[in-house]
């Protein structure tokens, strides 16, 4: 399997990108990705034009894209979850949450209304929000069981994601506790260790049987959802993993890191497939889009890369 | 001359001749002197007498009477009939006297010999200018004195002259041997064969000269022809055999070295009191192991030895021999003796040298001996190679002899040895240098011809030139230096070169098993440069599993877990790595490094402990310079927790005074130790002596610029930075830490990005500075403090915006009020959610006290009011404006109007005279034309106009949302405080941002009064410490403060092949070292990557370090 970069956007936005996300199939292929300019920028499919949102007073954390393909949500340092109708470009909700509370988000798959869950940073959970009213409302959260060590500071919950099958919800901390509930009962299924330092990003399988982490420890961690187990530890970057995607065939998943390189690995064989050298700071973003076809990543230099993904 | 038995004396004045028996000659010389002058004889005669009697060796009867021969009755008698005799005679007593000098160990009666053999030379050479002989005594005694260029120029005119009036090759042929000697030997040869031109009867060793001529030119096959024609001639001119021999036994193969062994005996058969003959068998007896025989031959040659040089020659290999046969007392003697009867022989110094090494005597001795050696033999490899070995145990003695090794590498450019030594040499002092020289080698050795697949076309063409073996030492070594230089990639290349080439049973040296598991090991280190961690991981635990003895592994393990966070992982290995090496330093350093790293500072007192008692405390271990510098550290940073506490000064000044010290004695150890250098700079800079400390800091940060990428010490381009910030360089020292940031922390340490912000703000640059704080945030979200200054950031940018002095009618300002006012609600927003921390969570959790906080809100909530009447102002001053301009644009639409009228008035008038010469349609044809386009401009003008208002209009929704939602957050508005008291203005940082403790510089700068009256304004975060809590702005500054790092990591103390295990090792761990500057309390979560690495890299070096001792014997 290969990329190939198939088209790059020096100077996509004014400042450092920290996010990206492809609308779902069925409207069109569509790359958000938000900065430290305080937009998030919807791009047409050669990343030539982009329509601006914009509202952040702050730069924008994290972008995630409702299966419906309808909503996009976006989260900035100032706290602020909002969510637009990608369609009209309008504004659906603006949620105003505690400072320091709202970090990385995703939208509940299964769910006709938008939902958002928001790793709730030094609130230690997750939180749900609706959007049926432009403020939001705080549906409810799932809560990480407090650590015995009196020492260890509140765990920063830094990453959420949902099953594809929407029946679980995880997230990492900034200590590197990888935590898995029920998203209907609203348990803690299990907690997945191996991790001591920041999870910035997580992602299931397609299948939703397996789990992949980014942390700061270098290590991308696949792990099994149902046996809790760690099956492998993947290390080559040279310094923080910052984000991780999976390919929907389940077969590869890609990594950004600090190291400022992208790499791709084969899920089937364990191993490290290609390294991409695009950019030249921190890539704190990769996406593959949803057909599989492609796969985007996001930098600190300010540029966007675009790969074609062959098997 | 002589006739066969008798030499027949014709009697005067007659016919009869005496006969006189050769075999019979007078033991005194006076009787046939006697008879000589009785019958007044040819004065060749006299000649032939004492000819006859160096023919028989009879040698005082020569000189005696020679010396009758010289005096000046005989001369006077022969005056005008022997001129020729007369001066046969001087010169062949003046070469008694030359021999005889040389002979001579007493200074003076050397002096004597040589000044009467001038004597006699001299009075010789006034009997006849031009008479050979003269000239060549003349060049004799000269090379006797030692005066090469003296015989040259005598031999030269020798060369010319004729003797007895006759063609004499003798003078081309001393000529020659000079330059033989001085191994010109093209010279040489080109002399020989001219004498051969000249005398083709010449005597077989002319032909001899010519065949070593060859030899020496490095031509085998013409010599081998030149040597055979000389023992056709001459079936026992022994040194052609010998010749022949050497020439054999060099050819490199089996053949010819039994050949050359066979040539020797013949030839010893023969002649067997030829010293050069034993000598060189006394070698090919050495060469081979037999050295008893060696010795005994190579004594009978001292004895037979015809000169000094020679005879030092024959006493060196004697020495040798006794060296071989381990008798290391008779093998110095003879060391001794050939070094004092030739000191320009290089062996004996070499051979004593390494008899010193052998009983462990002095390196200094044996390093001098190898100089001296050298110098008579500049670029002698194996002198080159022992000494080499010996620097790199006393580096500080390599510069000496240092260009000579790099002079060697030069002149052959295609020696691998050469460069690979070179390489090792240089890798404790330049190893930039280094890493050339390995590249060169293994250029050379990739070029090469490799044994596997070169044998059968090395046979093919008789090529001599040995092919190169697998060298994984070479290959191991060069990764090592790469990956000191940061070139993993191509370090884990060679690494896994060299272990296929050890396993491939055809390296250059057995592998030793210690070696193949060293290499195990650099691969596995390699593996975890790359990243590639895991796969790091699995291979330190097999090679555990087969040794477990194997420390490095545990200790590697240890650092891996730690990295990863895991610290009861990691202090498990450490554990293991104790007790596996009986608690080596090493061990210890990791494990305190491993307390260092924990976030719990209760930890920190047990690493103090094992540093303090563990370390430093015992004897053995005193020396250990991480100890001394991750010591100094931690005292040191316990300063910076402490300065901010009145009444600590005196406990501050004892923990300035121990740090110091404790770098002072690391700098003692090793003056190369940058570490402790920066250190020390961070004293001063604690101290306030800000200048010192930056001029440090530079130095230190250049040294690292030179290396090449060899030494990375990202804390002293942090304090340089830093210490550019506290001297209110802010410019400089924003450039400073974002080229660091770059260069070091992949752009994420949130820490240097707090410092980077604090400069941009200090530089007046707010919105980069804000940008920076995000940036930090993004990476440590939970680090309430950067929220906190993001704060303070945005509310000065928002009072900045409020006080900006503006013209009247700024088109800007209602935007950019609006935008203050927004920003001024994040702040407030963000030290809300501070409060609330700090109610909730405790004090621990925020950068700043209840009162503070309070003092930040209460300005930030007035300031917005403040704003918002601004803001309010600028509306209406925007809709007066909006009036004004609409207004203005409508009369310029009418005047445009008009004028339009006028002009086309004044067309139409035009139009008219032309329609009095023209036809009339064509005429109202053209005026439509421009009718028509004078209609379409209007029209764009007028929407363009249009366009604009509905901007404005989205603009002044926009700005009512945002109004509303801050009326809504602000709750309690307070009035009282007024505009004037928030000047942010000219208050001057009183460099508190740097390392410098407050009123220590600066006085009155900021004076009381002004201070005063901004005193509870909170706006500008730049007031001095000693300003009461009222004012945020104090912490601000604490917050922001940046903090000289000292980083403990020791600067490479000369790595290379030592025993001395300890010192080499001490450096291993500095992983940890990095750890004490996370002391600094906001910043616990920060890491230290890049010094890791570095810590990671003397592991390394120290393995490389092991594995040459292993090799090399």
């Amino acid at each position: 399997m290969r990329l190939s970069v198939n088209n790059k956007k020096e100077e996509a936005h004014e400042d450092c990108i920290w996010s990206a996300g492809w609308a779902p199939q069925g409207s069109g292929h569509t790359l958000f990705t938000g900065s430290v300019d305080e937009t998030v920028k919807s791009w047409s499919e050669d990343i030539s034009t982009a329509d601006n949102f914009t509202g952040h007073t702050l730069g924008v954390v994290s972008i995630a894209l409702h299966p419906s393909g309808t909503w996009a949500g976006s989260s900035a340092l100032d706290s602020f979850i909002r969510v637009w109708d990608i369609t009209d470009l309008s504004l659906r909700a603006q949620i105003e949450t505690p400072p320091s509370e709202t970090w990385q988000i995703a939208f509940q798959p299964n769910s006709a209304e938008p939902v958002v869950a928001a790793a709730g940073g030094s609130s230690n959970k997750i939180t749900l929000w609706g959007t049926s009213t432009n403020d939001g409302e705080e549906l409810r959260s799932y809560r990480l069981p407090v650590g015995e060590d009196k020492h260890k500071r509140d765990k920063f919950v830094m990453s959420v994601a949902y099953s594809p099958d929407g029946k679980l919800i995880a997230c990492g901390t900034q200590v590197g506790t990888v935590a898995i509930f029920d998203v209907e009962a609203g348990q803690l299924v299990s907690v997945l260790d191996g991790h001591y330092k920041p999870v910035r990003d997580l992602t299931f399988t397609p299948d939703s049987t397996m789990l992949l982490t980014a942390c700061d420890d270098m290590h991308t961690h696949l792990y099994d959802v149902k046996q809790a187990s760690l099956i492998e530890a993947f290390s080559g970057h040279e310094s923080w993993v910052l984000s991780v995607s999976c390919h929907p065939s389940g077969n590869a998943f890609a990594t950004g890191s600090s190291d400022a390189k992208v790499k791709l690995w084969n899920l089937s064989t364990r191993s490290l497939e290609q390294t991409a050298t695009e950019h030249s700071d921190q890539v704190w973003g990769v996406a593959f889009r949803p057909d599989g076809q492609q796969l985007a990543s996001v930098s600190d230099d300010k540029s966007v890369v675009l790969y074609s993904f062959s098997d | 001359m002589m006739e066969e038995e008798h030499i027949y004396i014709p009697v005067d004045q007659s016919e009869e001749v005496v006969a006189v028996p050769l075999s019979n000659l007078p033991e005194d010389p006076e009787e046939i002197v006697d008879v000589l002058k009785a019958e007044m004889v040819p004065f060749s005669l006299w000649v032939d007498f004492a000819r006859a009697y160096l023919a028989q060796d009879k040698i005082p009867q020569y000189q005696r009477l020679l010396s009758f021969g010289t005096e000046k009755d005989v001369e006077d008698f022969y005056r005008g009939k022997g001129t020729f005799e007369s001066i046969q005679l001087l010169c062949e007593l003046a070469a008694t006297h030359v021999d005889a000098a040389r002979a001579e160990s007493n200074k003076s009666s050397k002096t004597e010999r040589f000044a009467k053999a001038a004597d006699l030379l001299s009075t010789a050479r006034q009997l006849d200018f031009h008479e050979q002989l003269s000239s060549i005594g003349l060049g004799e005694l000269a090379l006797a004195r030692d005066d090469i260029e003296g015989a040259k120029r005598e031999f030269q005119q020798a060369a010319r002259h004729r003797s007895n009036g006759k063609e004499n090759i003798a003078g081309i042929l001393m000529l020659a041997k000079l330059h033989f000697r001085q191994s010109q030997y093209a010279d040489a040869l080109k002399l020989y064969k001219m004498a051969l031109r000249r005398h083709p009867g010449c005597p077989p060793h002319v032909r001899l000269g010519i065949a070593f001529c060859h030899f020496h030119l490095g031509r085998p096959k013409l010599a081998e022809a030149a040597f055979n024609r000389t023992i056709a001639l001459d079936p026992h001119c022994s040194s052609a055999y010998i010749g022949l021999a050497v020439l054999s036994l060099n050819s490199g193969t089996k053949q010819g070295r039994a050949q050359g062994v066979h040539l020797l005996y013949e030839a010893f058969e023969s002649d067997p009191s030829n010293p050069h003959l034993l000598a060189l068998l006394s070698q090919h007896c050495l060469v081979n192991d037999c050295h008893e025989e060696a010795r005994q031959l190579a004594a009978a040659a001292a004895e037979l030895a015809e000169s000094d040089k020679q005879k030092a020659k024959c006493v060196m290999l004697e020495g040798r021999a006794w060296h071989a046969l381990r008798s290391a007392r008779e093998a110095a003697r003879c060391y001794t003796q050939a070094r004092k009867l030739d000191t320009k022989l290089p062996l004996p110094h070499y051979g004593l040298a390494q008899l010193n090494l052998l009983q462990d005597q002095s390196f200094h001795t044996s390093i001098n001996l190898l100089e001296t050696a050298l110098q008579q033999v500049p670029g002698w490899q194996d002198a080159l190679q022992v000494l080499g070995q010996l620097y790199s145990k006393m580096p500080e003695k390599a510069a000496k002899s240092l260009a000579q090794f790099r002079e060697a590498a030069a002149r052959s450019p295609s020696s691998m040895e050469v460069w690979e030594m070179l390489a090792e040499l240089l890798a404790a002092t330049d190893p930039p240098g280094s890493l050339h020289a390995y590249k060169k080698a293994l250029e050379l050795y990739r070029a090469a011809p490799h044994s596997s697949d070169s044998a059968p076309h090395a046979a093919e063409n008789g090529h001599t030139e040995p092919s190169i073996h697998l060298n994984p030492k070479l290959l191991n070594n060069a990764a090592v230096m790469h990956m000191r230089g940061g070139n993993f990639q191509v370090a884990l290349e060679l690494i896994e070169e060299a272990i296929q080439a050890a396993a491939s049973g055809d390296a250059v040296s057995n592998v030793t098993a210690s070696s193949q598991v060293t290499m195990g090991y650099n691969h596995a280190r390699l593996q975890e440069s790359c990243g590639r961690r895991r796969e790091a991981e699995v291979s330190y635990q097999r090679i555990l599993q087969e040794f477990p003895g194997y420390v490095d592994c545990y200790l590697r393990l240890a650092c891996l877990q730690g990295r990863r966070g895991d610290l009861p992982a990691a202090h498990e290995w450490a554990s293991k790595a104790l007790a596996a090496s009986n608690n080596a330093p090493d061990a210890l350093a990791v494990q305190a490094s491993l307390y260092l790293a924990d976030k719990d500072k209760s930890q920190w007192d047990k690493a103090k402990e094992i540093l303090e008692k563990k370390l430093l405390g015992k004897h053995e271990n005193r020396h250990d310079a991480y100890a001394q510098l991750a010591l100094g550290n931690l005292f040191l940073n316990s300063i910076s927790h402490s300065a901010k506490h009145p009444g600590s000064e005196d406990r501050d000044s004892k923990q300035f005074t121990r740090a110091l010290a404790l770098y002072k004695r690391a700098l003692e150890q090793n003056p190369g130790n940058l570490y402790a250098v920066n250190g020390i700079g961070a004293v001063l800079a604690e101290q306030g002596h800000l200048t010192d400390a930056h001029d440090i800091f530079g130095q230190v940060q250049e040294v690292s610029a030179a290396s090449e990428g060899f030494f990375q010490m990202p804390e002293a381009s942090v304090n340089l930075a830093s210490a550019a910030l506290a001297q209110q360089n802010f410019a400089p020292s924003a450039q400073l830490f974002q080229s660091c940031l770059r260069r070091h922390f992949h752009g994420q340490s949130s820490r240097v990005l707090l410092y980077l912000a604090r400069a941009q703000y200090d530089a007046n640059r707010l919105l980069d500075a804000k940008k920076t704080l995000q940036r930090a945030i993004h990476c440590s979200p939970w680090d309430t403090t950067l929220a906190f200054n993001l704060a303070v950031v945005m509310q000065e940018y928002g009072v900045r915006e409020l006080k900006k002095e503006r013209r009247a009618g700024d088109p800007n300002k209602l935007t950019e009020l609006t935008a203050a006012g927004v920003q001024l609600t994040q702040a407030w927003r963000l030290f809300t959610f501070h409060k609330s921390q700090l109610d909730r969570l405790g004090k621990h959790t925020v950068p700043v006290d209840k009162k503070k906080l309070a003092a930040h809100l209460n300005f930030c909530n007035s300031t917005f009011q403040k704003a918002q009447v601004l803001v309010k102002e600028a509306e209406k001053e925007e809709e007066a404006a909006d009036e004004v301009r609409a207004a203005a644009q409508h009369a310029i639409q009418l005047a445009a109007q008009a004028r339009q009228a006028e002009v086309w008035a004044r067309e139409q008038k035009a139009e008219q005279a032309r329609l009095d010469r023209e036809a009339a349609g064509r005429q109202q044809a053209a005026k439509m034309e421009r009718l028509k386009q004078d209609w379409r401009d209007n029209e764009a003008a007028r929407q363009a106009a249009e366009q604009g208002d509905a901007s404005k209009v989205d603009r002044k929704r926009k700005k009512d949302q945002q109004a509303a939602a801050e009326e809504a957050a602000f709750i309690e508005p307070d009035d009282d405080l007024d505009g004037a008291e928030y000047q942010p203005g000219d208050e001057s940082d009183d460099g508190q941002a740097g390392p410098a403790d407050d009123g220590n510089e600066d006085e009155g700068e900021d004076p009381a009064g002004a201070a005063a009256s901004l005193a509870g304004t909170g706006v500008s975060g730049l007031m001095s410490d000693s300003e009461e809590a009222a004012e945020p702005a104090a912490e601000v500054n604490e917050a922001l403060e940046p903090e000289v790092e000292v980083d403990g990591q020791e600067a490479e103390p000369a790595a290379g092949p030592s025993s001395h295990k300890g010192r080499l090792k001490r450096h291993r761990h500095p992983d940890v070292a990095a750890q004490p500057e996370t002391a600094a309390p906001e910043d616990d979560d920060m890491d230290s990557d890049g010094p890791q690495d570095d810590g990671a890299q003397a592991a390394k070096r120290h393995r490389a370090a092991l594995f040459q001792d292993s090799d090399d014997e």
